[in-house]
């Protein structure tokens, strides 16, 4: 029942947000348990929004994940700009490193034991266009989006 | 309620008929009609021992009963050809006997000596019931989910998996939630608050895990959802405060990459590089939490996963919630196929398939609670959800508690014992690849069962053997044994044990237009698994064959073939000229191999075909056999001569079918002769 209540008032506010178009906004509605469902809908960067619903007696919170949040990524499957790229067995990070200056791009994260890097992609290159790219150098076993896993909580 | 009697026996089917005998017995004795031959026959079939491969049970003693209105003194004649004294006897249950055996004779010994004994309708080990423990956190009696899957009966055997480590990859835990701050795990190089990256692994102050979205090592919930499901897995059990968790006692390790709720593939990958990591440091992690997950096929995490795979890691994964097949629109990283992944189903409180969850016979693999579930929210909260997100960490405490009782027991072991331990739930059974709900109990106590074989179909052609395949889902059977019943026979095994990996058999000892229903299961020396779905296939009448049709006139065409059914009430023959259709021209009885085709035109083809019919059942047609008429000779003028010639011809091609007879018969003296 809880639950129902909190999804039909976010419906709600997801509505009431639409229609406003707001590219930064707090809302935030009381629900029958004195405790309140909060909204935060704000931009960040490239205008990339994250949405992050809360139930809590507490408002204070809300300062505490403006904070912790990410530029991500609402309604996306994956994050725009970025790729996840595995290159050769035996190409060196010296190569990949010359390789990525020469294409503009750069590495965000690497992760040693997968001999896989998170790459940016240089700036006006999107993603399907990356992939072709990255997919064509012969350093590359393979290049995909970085795509966005979600929770299967509720429905 | 305990819904399963205890400890593994070597054979689960038996195990059940037998209880399902004592209750119906129990019951018969109460409205005391004189029935109990149809359980008697039942037991009949499977007359050994059984459930004497668990531990629970009293030594040197077993329970026996006799069947109904057996004289007492044949009963104590048994007992005494057994050497056995005679320990308890009860008032209202004048054929059980608690019998104390002989010094030096095993249990085993003694069930399979009293079974010998066609007065004994059953005996077996007598078990031994306990209480089950009930934790003292208060609000324990609201987790159904906890109770769904005998947890209490589980936490008899052991409830303490400090030895292990589950990794949650999610939103972060609260870790300083009251109910799971003494189940996280602790980085044991990383001195915390020292704004220093003690252990040296890229990360300041990695206490409890990492935050992979902004890489620090605060892996702090600020969502719910990771929060919920690590409680779910290890909130601390009776410490008096909130929820328990599958695990009373366990280690945490906290891996953030969702935030909101959502995260990018990137940040999971970093948390299982993190993972491997704290693995080859030395951190017994034995499984990873997957709560989450997307339609789209990643290759690098597919490689993750495959590299946890390596380290011996379980990666338990939500099946999702679009309530749709996972077969055919695959969620990941549920859906990979890698030998180390669970795939979760959600279930509510009567076992059905919550409506959101997703399912799949083969790719997802076994249902758990995920309707309703309370468990621990930040801030030292609890609150109930649903999802398949609630479901996943069911099983992975179920891991967690798997791994630290059985420490020997690899990542294949322990998923096949989890796969083979849940309770059979029908709804399930075309649903999820083993067929049921988990239970801890089940897998505790009868470890080490092969995963149940699918996908059995039986099928029949034109003669009456059943051809069945099915898919082979363990890696840990000793090999295979098929049932069958029919109408009026119950399910009784067939042929011989089949062994490892095989995956069709072919059954000839059939009988023509009987419906048989045949269920598989894979077996090893620590018992069966679950049965297979059952596959019905109605056996035909069989078709007959070697049709030859010769032609013996210009119109007469001799027809013979062979009968290969035992049942036939006769045959149909059919015929067609050029492209007309097939029309019925005789109808001949049972056991008749021939027949003359007469009237025919001269120099036509004719083409013929045979079937058997028996009632309104009809075989297959045989093969299709033809033959053309010599043309008609001589002129018009000697039509009588003719017509003469031609009747006494007649009566000698109308002997002509009766030659295959002959020889048959002549075939049959000389054999008796030889014999």
């Amino acid at each position: 029942m809880l639950l129902i209540m909190f999804l039909r008032a976010l419906l709600v506010l997801l509505f009431i947000t639409i229609l406003l178009n707001p590219c930064f906004s707090i809302g935030r509605t009381p629900s029958d348990d004195s405790s309140f469902t909060t909204k935060l809908l704000l931009s960040k960067g490239r205008c990339c929004t994250e949405e992050v619903l809360l139930k809590h007696t507490d408002l204070s919170y809300i300062s505490e994940v403006t904070d912790m949040l990410g530029c991500s990524f609402n309604g996306q499957t994956y994050r725009e700009g970025e790729l996840i790229v595995k290159f050769r067995e035996g190409v060196s990070e010296e190569d990949i490193k010359k390789l990525l200056e020469s294409m503009n791009a750069a590495i965000i994260n690497k992760f040693a034991r997968l001999r896989t890097y998170l790459i940016k992609l240089p700036p006006g290159m999107d993603v399907p266009e990356g992939i072709k790219v990255f997919r064509n150098l012969k350093e590359v076993e393979y290049a995909e989006p970085n795509y966005i896993r979600r929770t299967f909580e509720g429905d | 309620m305990q819904s399963q009697t205890t400890s593994g026996g070597p054979l689960k089917g038996i195990r059940f008929i037998g209880l399902s005998v004592l209750v119906f017995l129990i019951a018969i004795s109460f409205i005391s009609c004189n029935e109990g031959s149809s359980s008697t026959d039942r037991s009949k079939d499977v007359r050994q021992p059984y459930g004497v491969a668990g531990r629970d049970f009293s030594e040197g003693e077993i329970i026996v009963k006799f069947r109904r209105g057996i004289p007492f003194v044949d009963m104590m004649k048994t007992h005494l050809r057994v050497n056995a004294r005679v320990k308890k006897t009860y008032k209202h249950f004048p054929e059980i006997y608690v019998a104390r055996l002989p010094e030096g004779m095993s249990i085993e010994d003694a069930l399979r000596e009293y079974l010998r004994d066609p007065d004994v309708e059953y005996a077996e080990p007598n078990y031994i019931r306990r209480p089950f423990i009930v934790p003292d956190d208060p609000l324990f009696s609201q987790q159904w989910g906890l109770n769904k899957i005998d947890a209490p009966e589980a936490w008899e055997i052991i409830n303490d998996a400090s030895s292990v480590v589950v990794a949650v990859i999610d939103t972060g835990v609260d870790y300083a939630h009251e109910d799971l701050s003494y189940n996280m795990w602790v980085n044991p190089e990383e001195v915390a608050g020292n704004d220093l990256d003690d252990d040296g692994n890229g990360y300041v102050d990695d206490i409890y895990g990492i935050n992979a979205i902004n890489g620090t090592g605060d892996p702090m919930d600020h969502h719910g959802h990771g929060t919920h499901v690590s409680g779910i897995i290890g909130a601390t059990g009776n410490n008096g405060i909130g929820v328990t968790g599958v695990n009373w006692k366990i280690k945490i390790m906290a891996l953030k990459f969702m935030d909101g709720s959502g995260g990018a593939l990137s940040d999971e990958i970093e948390c299982i590089d993190y993972i491997i990591d704290m693995k080859q440091r030395g951190e017994n992690i034995k499984g990873v939490n997957g709560s989450f997950g997307s339609s789209q096929f990643s290759q690098a995490e597919y490689d993750a996963i495959r590299l946890l795979q390596d380290y011996g890691i379980i990666f338990v994964a939500a099946a999702g919630n679009e309530g749709s097949n996972n077969d055919s629109n695959p969620v990941y990283p549920a859906s990979y196929d890698l030998p180390n992944i669970i795939a979760v189903a959600a279930t509510d409180q009567d076992d059905t398939l919550a409506d959101f969850s997703n399912y799949g016979i083969r790719s997802v693999d076994l249902g758990a609670p995920g309707v309703n579930i309370l468990s621990t929210i930040p801030r030292n909260g609890y609150a109930s959800s649903d999802g398949t997100s609630m479901a996943t960490p069911h099983v992975t405490g179920a891991v967690g508690l798997l791994s630290a009782y059985l420490p020997g027991y690899d990542y294949i072991w322990i998923k096949e014992t989890v796969l083979s331990s849940v309770d059979p739930v029908s709804l399930l059974s075309g649903r999820v690849l083993s067929g049921g709900r988990l239970n801890a109990f089940n897998a505790l106590s009868s470890p080490g069962r092969p995963v149940r074989p699918t996908g059995l179909s039986a099928s029949s052609g034109t003669q009456a053997v059943v051809n069945l395949s099915w898919i082979d889902n363990s890696q840990i059977e000793d090999g295979f044994r098929i049932e069958r019943k029919t109408s009026s026979t119950p399910f009784i095994p067939i042929g011989d044990p089949l062994s490892a990996n095989t995956v069709s058999y072919t059954d000839s000892d059939v009988e023509e237009l009987v419906e048989y229903t045949y269920r598989v299961y894979a077996f090893n020396g620590n018992g069966n698994s679950p049965y297979s779905n059952e596959s019905k296939v109605r056996t035909p009448l069989n078709a007959p064959s070697g049709l030859t049709a010769i032609p013996v006139s210009p119109s007469v065409i001799s027809l013979s073939w062979t009968d290969n059914s035992s049942i036939e009430g006769g045959f149909r023959i059919e015929r067609k000229k050029g492209t007309d259709p097939y029309a019925t021209v005789a109808t001949v009885s049972s056991n008749i191999t021939s027949y003359a085709d007469t009237g025919l035109s001269s120099s036509t083809t004719y083409y013929y075909r045979v079937r058997a019919c028996k009632g309104i059942s009809v075989s297959a047609y045989s093969n299709e056999a033809f033959a053309t008429t010599p043309a008609s000779g001589g002129g018009g003028g000697c039509s009588v001569g003719g017509k003469g010639a031609k009747r006494g011809g007649a009566i000698l091609y109308l002997l002509i079918p009766l030659i295959p007879v002959l020889i048959k018969w002549i075939e049959r003296s000389i054999r008796k002769e030889a014999l």
